[in-house]
């Protein structure tokens, strides 16, 4: 990182790459997964680099580095706190996982991070292939239908332990969660539980879902804004919000309106047909809320809206 | 703030440009150095912009540029996330809704399996999958179909003519938007299956699509051929044949032939005196001209029948010369006594039926047109030549009055029974409960044709199928036929009864099952008695009810050594018949003790009591 910042990237070769692997080989066997991660990202991005690259290869590699610089200052500086206070345990800090930590329920617990008899709508469901993190990860969307906090679970399946580890599907029925564990974060949280009711979700649960969602497009993109500031936030700040109509340009991408707010629409990795799914049924859906990743472009200077799913007063139609 | 000319956009590029560059530069960048300054008068109204100035500043004359930089980028990408905006000042739009498109509640699993199974229609037909039609109306679904919509194979057209009959005029837009209307390699389909469902209603979207130069070849053909069912569309087609060169003008005559039209006549006319006459339009058209040229090389050939000692060679192609026309019924007639005058002969080389392409010609006719006329022509040829015409008289007979149309036509089961098999292996069951047939036995992109038939096997078709007048002793073949073919021919009348039972109970529906079953049941223990083949067993192990006895198990023994009808087993036969073990330990002793010169079969006997002594232990 360093080499490529001080000497530019133009200095990358083959060579330097190979180089490059054997240290990100190295972070995971000190068991540092999200620093190896970034690092398997920028070798990827440098290798895959054009004779003449534009402003975006070069961009996304140094917006690379940078996440990569962060990260490993926040961790030095963790670590360094730790060592001061002499205080070895885990606590509500997303570095402690980031740094190779694995948390146990009852750690999660004993630090208060936990919710009880929480009742919880799945909003979006996706297999996903995180080749830097080289898993599949099955990731769930889910509302609380009490405060209108939106929880992730990610159901990992490295690719070497796929075979020992059961795929996950999409859920339709409302779920009551005896004990819901919440890893530290701040919006979209990662959650798990062990025990829990399922019932056939109602019309009313629906409508319970639809009250939770954000009235304007400017209050879900605060909250996004405060959360993709930070540099080692996810790329995407997952949000329900409420539109009047969705509509289309002339040049095909759909608009979605809320009062006299509006926002573009765009495809992401994760849900990459989902816009021409939406397109299909806009016509027939008078209102609800969409459910979807707020994305921010740094060329473009402004968010966009991919869609996950919608829900309507009589249930969520997943894209 | 305007992008453009903001400050601070600019100094972020910059910090970007340096990084890429590489910091060692950074002393010399005089484009940043003169972005920081840019910057400075933002610093002052905003405390953290004042940060990142101050960051970039000391950035310039750092000795840990890497590291600097770093946080600097930080800082100003965390900035510009806040400064981002997200309205969309585009002009919009609303869609109009689709009735058709209603969201369904899959798992992920569950629609891969959908698509996959979509996926792989191009390649293979593949069985009836309730839950990928079930789901079509899923806007999830809509890709996989625009996928495979325009593909050919025998899987494609089944798929789409059973989504047709499911789903009716519903679905027809999306077959429309599905077209790719610019792709060279598009082959334009999805009309020709609309077309062959729907004749003339989309009428203005086939001219639409005909009539559209920029549109690719392959779909503007289609949709010239879907214009033949509207005689309006005259006029239109004859300037598309006059204006358009090649395969569209071909294909413009060609409709103008199909739907009779006057001006085609000349045309016609004059093509069928050239030296090589057009043989595609004297099958298509039914004008004076293109009757009276069938009509003579039918009746010359005929002459050469009739004066041909021995074999006549095939004549089969020709007999498509005869289609289309209403007033030809004579020269079927000419064939028909023709053919009555020869000794009657059983084809054991093949299962078509015999006069095969003399009836299809009828049958197409009645896919094609529907007339009553031809109709009335099948009927008429049928009175007068039974043996020559029954095959098409069933099809028709099928058609109009299918609750006695196999004891109307089956007066002789040797003479008759192949083309009754022959027509009723065509049926299939459309996923809105009709049973439909066929005009081949796979479907393709050049034949989608099915015609409606009835919502329940009708009783007459089950007793035909399960009569056991038809049911000879093995051991007294020879005493009751006169020849080695009606020998032949009287087994396979038998065993194909087992296989078209086992074809309709595959596709018939759960209401009926248990009816059909039942009767399959009873003509299964029937052979069993007299002709034990290995289908008929086959069925009483599914549902005969009751186990096979001692005698049943010898006698297809004794069957299959006799008659040596191909591979037989003992050891495989009698594991997966649903024998009782006591029952199973005698039929070996007096196999043993009959056989005993069989040393093949013996051995086989001694592998099967030596399976049970081990069950036993």
């Amino acid at each position: 990182m360093h080499d490529i910042l001080t000497n530019g990237i133009g200095s990358v070769n083959k060579a330097a790459c190979q180089q490059y692997k054997g240290l990100a080989k190295q972070l995971g066997d000190y068991y540092l997964p999200e620093p190896q991660a970034i690092m398997n990202e920028i070798i990827q991005a440098v290798s895959n680099i054009s004779e003449e690259p534009d402003d975006r290869e070069t961009n996304n590699i140094i917006a690379l580095c940078v996440r990569l610089g962060s990260a490993v200052k926040k961790s030095r500086d963790y670590i360094d706190a730790k060592l001061e206070s002499g205080e070895v345990l885990p606590e509500d800090n997303i570095l402690y996982e980031e740094m190779g930590g694995v948390w146990k329920l009852s750690q999660l617990k004993e630090l208060g991070l936990f919710r009880e008899n929480t009742a919880l709508l799945q909003l979006s469901f996706a297999r996903i292939d995180d080749v830097m993190h080289q898993s599949f990860v099955d990731e769930g969307y889910w509302l609380d239908l009490d405060t209108g906090d939106i929880f992730r679970t990610d159901n990992i399946r490295p690719y070497k332990a796929m075979k020992y580890i059961r795929t996950e599907d999409a859920k339709f029925d409302l779920y009551v969660v005896q004990e819901l564990y919440l890893y530290p974060g701040s919006l979209n949280r990662r959650v798990r539980w062990e025990v829990s009711e399922s019932f056939t979700a109602e019309e009313k649960d629906y409508r319970q879902a639809l009250s939770k969602a954000e009235t304007s497009i400017s209050a879900a993109v605060k909250k996004a804004k405060n959360e993709l500031k930070n540099t080692l936030s996810r790329p995407y700040a997952a949000v329900l919000i409420r539109f009047d109509s969705i509509e289309y340009a002339a040049d095909g991408h759909g608009v979605m309106k809320c009062g006299e707010e509006t926002i573009a629409l765009s495809d992401c990795r994760e849900y990459p047909d989902a816009c021409k799914t939406l397109k299909l049924i806009a016509g027939g859906i008078g209102g609800g809320a969409v459910f979807g990743g707020l994305f921010y472009n740094a060329q473009e200077h402004r968010f966009t809206l991919s869609p996950f799913s919608v829900v309507t007063e009589k249930d969520i139609i997943r894209l | 703030m305007e992008v453009k000319t903001n400050p601070f956009y600019e100094l972020r590029n910059r910090l970007y440009a340096s990084a890429a560059a590489g910091c060692a530069l950074i002393a010399e960048d005089f484009r940043l150095k003169r972005a920081i300054e840019a910057f400075q008068p933002l610093s002052e109204a905003n405390k953290v912009f004042g940060r990142l100035y101050a960051m970039c500043n000391a950035l310039l004359t750092s000795e840990n540029k890497a590291a600097d930089i770093i946080d600097c980028i930080a800082l100003a990408d965390a900035l510009a996330v806040t400064q981002g905006t997200f309205a969309d000042g585009s002009e919009t739009a609303p869609v109009p809704a689709d009735d058709f498109i209603k969201p369904v509640r899959m798992t992920v699993n569950e629609l891969e399996s959908n698509r996959e199974y979509i996926r792989k229609l191009q390649y293979t037909d593949q069985s009836y999958y309730v839950s990928a039609y079930d789901s079509m109306t899923d806007p999830r679904m809509i890709g996989s179909l625009f996928n495979i919509a325009g593909k050919n194979g025998s899987g494609v057209a089944t798929f789409l003519s059973n989504l047709l009959a499911k789903y009716g005029d519903d679905i027809v837009p999306l077959l429309f938007q599905s077209l790719d209307l610019y792709n060279k390699n598009a082959t334009g389909n999805q009309v020709r299956i609309i077309s062959a469902n729907f004749r003339e209603k989309y009428n203005d979207r086939y001219i639409q699509l005909a009539e559209d130069e920029t549109v690719t070849a392959n779909i503007r053909i289609a949709a010239i051929e879907a214009m033949q069912y509207e005689p309006k569309n005259e006029e239109r087609l004859l300037d598309l044949y006059k204006l358009s060169k090649g395969k569209i003008k071909n294909a413009a005559l060609i409709s103008l032939v199909r739907m009779n039209a006057p001006s085609a006549e000349a045309i016609v006319e004059k093509a069928l005196t050239k030296s090589k006459p057009d043989y595609e339009l004297a099958c298509e058209s039914d004008s004076k001209a293109a009757e009276d040229y069938v009509r003579k090389l039918h009746f010359d050939k005929l002459y050469e029948a009739y004066n041909t000692a021995g074999e006549l060679p095939k004549f089969s192609a020709n007999f498509d010369l005869l289609g289309n026309k209403k007033n030809i019924g004579d020269v079927f007639e000419k064939w028909g006594e023709y053919y009555s005058s020869r000794p009657l002969k059983y084809d054991i080389s093949s299962r078509t039926p015999d006069y095969y392409y003399e009836n299809e010609t009828l049958i197409e006719n009645l896919y094609k047109h529907g007339d009553k006329e031809y109709f009335d022509m099948i009927r008429s040829l049928y009175e007068k030549y039974p043996n020559v015409y029954a095959y098409s008289a069933f099809f028709a007979a099928l058609i109009e009055a299918p609750e006695n149309a196999c004891k109307k036509i089956c007066k002789n089961h040797l003479i008759n029974d192949k083309s009754l098999f022959y027509v009723i292996d065509k049926l299939f069951r459309s996923p809105d409960g009709w049973y439909r047939i066929k005009k081949v036995p796979y479907m393709n992109e050049d034949n989608y044709e099915n015609i409606k038939l009835f919502r329940k096997i009708p009783d007459d078709m089950i007793e035909f199928l399960t009569d056991t007048s038809v049911i000879y002793d093995f051991n007294e073949l020879e005493k009751n036929f006169k020849s080695h073919e009606e020998l032949w021919t009287a087994e396979e009348n038998m065993r194909w009864r087992c296989v078209a039972l086992s074809s309709i109970l595959c596709i018939c529906g759960d209401d009926e099952s248990e009816r059909i079953k039942a009767a399959a049941a009873e003509y299964a223990w029937a052979m069993a008695k007299k002709y034990p083949i290995s289908q008929a067993l086959t069925f009483l192990k599914e549902f005969g009810g009751r186990p096979l006895d001692e005698d049943i198990i010898y006698n297809y023994v004794k069957y299959s050594k006799i008659t040596m009808k191909g591979h037989f087993s003992f050891s495989n036969t009698m594991e997966r018949s649903d024998v009782p073990e006591d029952v199973l330990r005698k039929v070996c002793q007096r196999i043993m003790n009959d056989f005993s010169d069989n040393s093949d079969l013996i051995s086989h006997v001694k592998i099967v009591l030596e399976k049970l002594d081990a069950k036993e232990q």
